[in-house]
C-alpha cells in the first residue's frame, strides 16, 4: 500500500513534467492549422520547417555558436579546474567567487551587465558578444564537472609523473588531461546544451547581424501556438534528450 | 662497508608549513648502498623528509645533496631519485608496460631500449607476463611490484619508499619485505624507506632513524635501537618496555647503587659489556649519563623478555618482589603480568616449556623480579627535571 | 622550477583574467551605472546621483518588486512541497531505478525553459487538456480562462523550475546517511520527530540551494509572464528588461538589477551559514 502511494506520487510528478512536452510533440504531427483537436497524422510541419531558410540559418548559427563557445568554455574551464586543484595562487578567491556569482546570478543581471560592458568597450553586438557571453556562463559548469572528476583521483598521480621525470606540461597532457577526459567531455556537452538553451542573456547581447534560434523561437512563441513552432520545439526537445542521455552515459562510465 | 661514501646529505634541513614546524634542523648522511628507514608515529615528519628528497617540497632552510650534487633547488624531474608511493599511484589509464616505460619516455629513450629495459625490470619483479594489463586488473601485491619496477627501471641513485607495504595483508607484507631486501642486494642502490611499523623497519634496514615531532631521536642499527634506546620515546616506541622510577645512591664508574621502587639494587651503566657510556646520546643532552651522580632521579628500563623471575620464599626480604596477577598464553611464549609490591604493574615474557609445565608460574604466586646483569637500560629521568 | 611556473602562469592568467573581465568588471559596472544619470543618445551621462537607488522604493517599482517576490516565494514553497517527497522517494529506490528516475528529472532540467513554457499553452488553453480534464471530472461546467492570468504564470514557474528544486534536494537526501534515520527511530522518535529533528536539519543545505535555484530565476525569467501572462503581468524581470530596451533608462535598470544581486547575496549568505552548520556537525 505504502509502495503504491509512492509509485503513484512519483508517477504524478513525472506526468506533470512530461505531459506538456508530450502533447507538444503529438500536436506537431497534427494535420490542422489552428484547431487543438486531432485531425490526423502529418509530417508537413516538419517539411515546412525544413524549407524555412530563416529558421534554418538561425539554427545553423545557434549550433555554430554553441560549438564554438562550448569548446572555448571547456578549454578555459578545464584549466580553471586544474589550477584550483593543483595550485595556490593570488586570485584564487576571485576565481572561485566569480564561479559562484556566475552560477547563481539571475540571468537578467548577467545579461544587462555584459551588455553594458560591451557598449563601454565599443564592441558591436553580434557573434563576438554572444560568443564571449556564452563562454562566460558555460565556464563554471565545465569547471565544476572537471573538478568533480579530478577530486576522485589519487592525489599522488601527478607527483608520481613528476618523480618519473615529467615536466609540468607533460603531467598535464599525459596524466591529468587523459584522466579528466570523461569530465571534460561531459562539460563540453553541458556547455553545448546550455548555449543552445539560453534566451535571457542572449536577448540582451545579440545583434541584428547574427540571429540565433532560441531568440527566433521567442519572437514566434509570443504570437501564440502554431503547428510549425510545435515541430521546431519538438526537434529542440529531441536534441536535448539525445545530448543529456549521451552526457549521462559519459558519467556512468566513470563509475 | 666498502660503500661508505655519502649518497644523501642533509645539512641543517628544516621545514615549516605556515607557523607549524614539521622538521627541525635535520643533519644526516646516508651512505651509498645503505638501507635506511625512517620510523616514527604519524605526523613525526618522516614523510616530509621523503618529499624533500623527491623534490615535491622545498626545505625552509638547509641544503640537500644527492650523489654529491646540490639538489635543494632542483625540480623532481631533474633528481636521480625515484619513489614508490604509498598507494602505488599507478597511472590507471595506462597498461603495466606503459606505466613502467613512462620514466624512460620522459627521458626520450629510444623505443628499442625502452622495450628491453621495461621487460628486464618487469622480469625482476616477476610481472613480465602481465605487461598488457591495466592496474585495475592487478591485485595489491602485483600493483606493488609494478610500482617498484616503474621506479627502478630509471636506474636511480636512490629509491624512496613511502610506506609501500601498508596496504598489503600481513602474509604478503612479510614476503615483500624479503623481496625488497633481495632487490636491494641485486641493484646495489640506496633505499630510503618510511614506515610506522617497527617490525618492518627492523627486519630490512641497515640503520633505522627513529623520528618524533620533527627531530631524529636516534639513528642506529636495529639492534642498538632496541637494546640501547637513548631516551624514553625510543624505548617505548619500539616494542614493549617496563619502566621503573629510581634514584642514584652512589656511583662507582660504570656501576651504581640505586633505590628502585623502594628497594636498593645494583645497576650497570655498561649495557651489554660495550663499555661505559654506550647509552649516552652522542653530542650529549644536558641529561646525559655523565651527569648521573648520587641523588639524580633515573628511569630503569627493562624489556619483558629480559625480566627474570624466581619464586619468592616466604619471609624473603630485600630486592624487587611482586605477585602474578594474570598470564597470557601466546603460543611460543607466555606473558606474565606482575603487580609489584608498590602497586606498579609490569610485563614479563617467558618461553613456554612444554616439558616442564610445573615450572610455569600461576596467578597469585609471589615472585622476585630480577634481570640479566647489564641488560637493563638506565636513563636520566627527563620528566622529573622539568618538575 | 621554471617550466612549472610557465604552464601555471598561463592557466591562472587566462582563467582569472577571463572571469575578472567578464564577471567582476560587468557587475561593478552595473553597480556604478546605478549612480549615474540617464542620457540621450549615449544612455548614460557621467553625472553622480543617488536618485536611481532611491527610486527603487517608489511604489511604481516597489509594488512590482513585492508582487514578484511574492510570486517567486509561492513558486518556491510549492516546488519545495512537491519536490521534497519526490526527491526523498527517488533517493530510496534501488540504484538502477534511481539512475533512471534521475535521468528523467535531468532531461527537463536541461530542456530549454522557453520551449517548456510554450508547451504549457496547449495545456492551459480554454480548449486545452487541463480544461478538458476539469470538465470531464465535472469540477467545472464551463471552461475556465487560465491562460493570460497570474495563476498561469504561477503554474508556468512551478512547471519550469521544479527540476531545479528536485536535483539539489536529491543530492543532499542521497548523501544523508540512512542509518541516522534508523538510529532516530531506534531511539524512539516518531516519523514526524525523526523528520523534523534529523532529516530536515541535515538536508537543509539542499533545501536552501534548491530554493535559490527556484527563487532567483522566478524573479528574472521575463519570458514566462510574457508568454503565459500576456500584457497583464509585469514582474521585476520584465521591468528591468523594459528599462533597457523600451524606456531606455539604463541607470534605473542597473539599480534595479543591483537589487536582485543583493537578494542573491543575502540568499548565498544564508546558504553559507547553513552549510557551515551542517559541515561542522559532520564528523571530520
Amino acid at each position: 500500500m505504502k509502495r503504491m502511494v509512492k509509485a503513484v506520487y512519483l508517477g504524478t510528478v513525472y506526468l506533470f513534467l512530461y505531459l506538456p512536452l508530450a502533447v507538444l510533440t503529438i500536436y506537431s504531427f497534427n494535420d490542422a492549422k489552428h484547431v487543438v483537436t486531432w485531425k490526423g497524422f502529418t509530417t508537413r510541419w516538419y517539411v515546412k520547417l525544413a524549407e524555412n531558410s530563416v529558421l534554418l540559418d538561425a539554427a545553423v548559427n545557434s549550433l555554430l555558436l554553441a560549438a564554438a563557445s562550448a569548446t572555448a568554455a571547456t578549454i578555459i574551464g578545464t584549466l580553471a579546474a586544474i589550477a584550483l586543484k593543483r595550485y595556490r595562487f593570488t586570485g584564487r578567491t576571485i576565481l572561485s567567487t566569480s564561479m559562484y556569482v556566475v552560477m547563481m546570478s539571475p540571468d537578467i543581471v548577467m545579461g544587462i551587465s555584459l551588455l553594458m560592458l560591451f557598449v563601454l568597450m565599443g564592441l558591436p553586438l553580434g557573434f563576438t558578444t554572444l560568443f564571449l557571453s556564452h563562454v562566460t556562463f558555460c565556464l563554471p559548469f565545465v569547471t565544476v564537472t572537471v573538478l568533480a572528476r579530478l577530486t576522485g583521483l589519487d592525489g599522488n598521480l601527478a607527483e608520481a609523473a613528476m618523480d618519473l621525470g615529467a615536466r609540468e606540461f607533460e603531467v598535464f597532457s599525459r596524466i591529468i588531461l587523459p584522466l579528466a577526459m570523461p569530465g571534460v567531455l561531459a562539460g563540453w556537452l553541458l556547455s553545448f546544451t546550455l548555449s543552445l538553451d539560453d534566451v535571457i542573456i542572449s536577448f540582451f547581447v545579440t545583434g541584428p547581424t547574427f540571429e540565433i534560434l532560441p531568440l527566433k523561437i521567442y519572437s514566434m512563441v509570443r504570437l501564440g501556438v502554431k503547428p510549425e513552432v510545435n515541430a521546431l520545439c519538438a526537434v529542440m526537445f529531441g536534441v536535448t534528450l539525445a545530448v543529456v542521455s549521451l552526457t549521462q552515459l559519459c558519467f556512468k562510465e566513470r563509475k | 662497508m666498502e660503500h661508505a661514501l655519502p649518497c644523501i646529505e642533509l645539512e641543517h634541513v628544516s621545514k615549516h608549513f605556515g607557523d607549524q614546524s614539521v622538521l627541525r634542523d635535520i643533519h644526516l648522511t646516508i651512505n651509498h648502498g645503505e638501507f635506511l628507514t625512517f620510523l616514527g608515529p604519524s605526523g613525526c615528519g618522516k614523510t616530509t623528509i621523503l618529499r624533500l628528497l623527491a623534490g615535491f617540497e622545498r626545505p625552509s632552510t638547509g641544503r640537500l645533496r644527492i650523489g654529491g650534487v646540490d639538489v635543494t633547488d632542483l625540480p623532481p624531474h631533474r633528481r636521480a631519485v625515484n619513489t614508490v608511493f604509498q598507494n602505488y599511484a599507478l597511472f590507471p589509464h595506462m597498461t603495466v608496460f606503459d606505466n613502467v616505460a613512462f620514466g624512460l619516455r620522459m627521458r626520450r629513450t629510444p623505443a628499442k631500449v625502452i622495450d628491453a629495459e621495461v621487460f628486464s625490470a618487469l622480469r625482476m619483479v616477476k610481472m613480465e607476463t602481465h605487461h598488457a594489463r591495466r592496474p585495475s586488473q592487478l591485485s595489491g601485491g602485483q600493483q606493488q611490484r609494478v610500482a617498484i619496477a616503474r621506479a627502478v627501471v630509471n636506474k636511480p641513485l636512490v629509491l624512496l619508499l613511502d610506506e609501500p607495504l601498508s596496504a598489503l595483508d600481513y602474509k604478503l607484507r612479510k614476503a615483500m619485505q624479503i623481496e625488497l631486501k633481495e632487490l636491494r642486494r641485486t641493484l646495489g642502490i640506496t633505499f630510503v624507506f618510511v614506515t610506522h611499523d617497527q617490525e618492518e623497519a627492523f627486519s630490512m634496514s641497515d640503520r633505522v632513524a627513529v623520528m618524533n615531532e620533527g627531530v631524529i631521536e636516534q639513528i642506529d642499527s636495529p639492534s642498538a635501537i632496541y637494546e640501547k634506546p637513548v631516551n624514553l620515546f625510543v624505548a617505548r616506541f619500539v616494542g614493549e618496555i617496563n619502566t621503573f622510577e629510581g634514584r642514584v645512591l652512589s656511583r662507582n664508574g660504570t656501576s651504581m647503587q640505586a633505590l628502585v621502587e623502594g628497594e636498593q639494587v645494583r645497576l650497570s651503566l655498561g649495557g651489554n659489556g660495550n663499555g661505559g657510556g654506550a647509552h649516552c646520546p652522542e653530542g650529549g643532552s644536558p641529561a646525559s649519563c655523565g651527569s648521573l651522580s648520587a641523588g639524580s632521579p633515573i628511569k630503569v628500563l627493562l624489556r619483558p623478555e629480559d625480566v627474570r623471575l624466581e619464586r619468592a620464599a616466604p619471609g624473603d626480604a630485600g630486592g624487587l618482589t611482586g605477585s602474578i596477577v594474570d598470564t597470557v598464553y601466546k603460543g611460543m611464549t607466555i606473558d606474565l603480568i606482575i603487580e609489584m609490591s608498590g602497586g606498579k604493574k609490569i610485563l614479563a615474557t617467558e618461553f613456554f616449556n612444554e616439558d616442564a609445565p610445573e615450572a610455569l608460574f600461576s596467578v597469585g604466586e609471589r615472585v622476585r623480579v630480577g634481570w640479566v646483569e647489564d641488560w637493563e637500560v638506565v636513563l636520566p629521568d627527563e620528566g622529573s627535571q622539568s618538575l | 622550477m621554471k617550466d612549472r611556473s610557465l604552464f601555471k602562469a598561463l592557466a591562472v592568467t587566462l582563467t582569472v583574467g577571463w572571469l575578472a573581465v567578464f564577471v567582476i568588471v560587468p557587475n561593478l559596472l552595473t553597480l556604478a551605472t546605478g549612480f549615474l544619470t540617464r542620457g540621450e543618445p549615449e544612455f548614460v551621462l557621467p553625472v553622480l546621483t543617488f536618485d536611481n537607488y532611491a527610486r527603487l522604493f517608489d511604489p511604481a517599482f516597489f509594488d512590482i518588486f513585492l508582487d514578484s517576490v511574492w510570486l517567486a516565494l509561492c513558486t518556491t514553497v510549492l516546488c519545495l512541497l512537491v519536490g521534497y517527497p519526490f526527491a526523498y522517494i527517488l533517493a530510496r529506490l534501488t540504484p538502477a531505478r534511481r539512475r533512471l528516475g534521475l535521468l528523467f528529472v535531468i532531461i527537463p532540467f536541461w530542456t530549454n525553459s522557453l520551449i517548456r513554457t510554450y508547451a504549457l499553452i496547449a495545456i492551459l488553453n480554454v480548449n486545452g487538456l487541463f480544461n478538458a480534464a476539469l470538465l470531464w471530472l465535472g469540477i467545472v461546467s464551463e471552461p475556465v480562462e487560465l491562460l493570460y492570468t497570474n495563476t498561469a504564470v504561477f503554474i508556468g514557474f512551478t512547471y519550469t523550475l521544479l527540476p531545479f528544486m528536485i536535483l539539489p534536494l536529491y543530492a543532499s537526501i542521497e548523501k544523508l546517511d540512512h542509518r541516522l534515520i534508523e538510529a532516530a527511530r531506534d531511539l524512539g522518535a516518531g516519523s514526524f520527530q525523526t523528520f523534523f529533528r534529523v532529516g530536515l536539519p541535515l538536508t537543509l543545505p539542499g533545501i536552501i540551494a534548491g530554493s535559490m535555484l527556484v527563487f532567483l530565476p522566478a524573479l528574472s525569467m521575463f519570458y514566462v509572464p510574457d508568454i503565459l501572462g500576456g500584457a497583464k503581468s509585469l514582474l521585476v524581470g520584465n521591468f528591468i528588461r523594459n528599462q533597457f530596451l523600451v524606456a531606455r533608462d539604463w541607470p534605473f535598470g542597473a539599480a534595479a538589477s543591483v537589487l536582485l544581486t543583493v537578494v542573491m547575496g543575502l540568499l548565498l549568505y544564508v546558504y553559507w551559514l547553513c552549510h557551515k552548520r551542517v559541515r561542522r556537525a559532520e564528523p571530520a
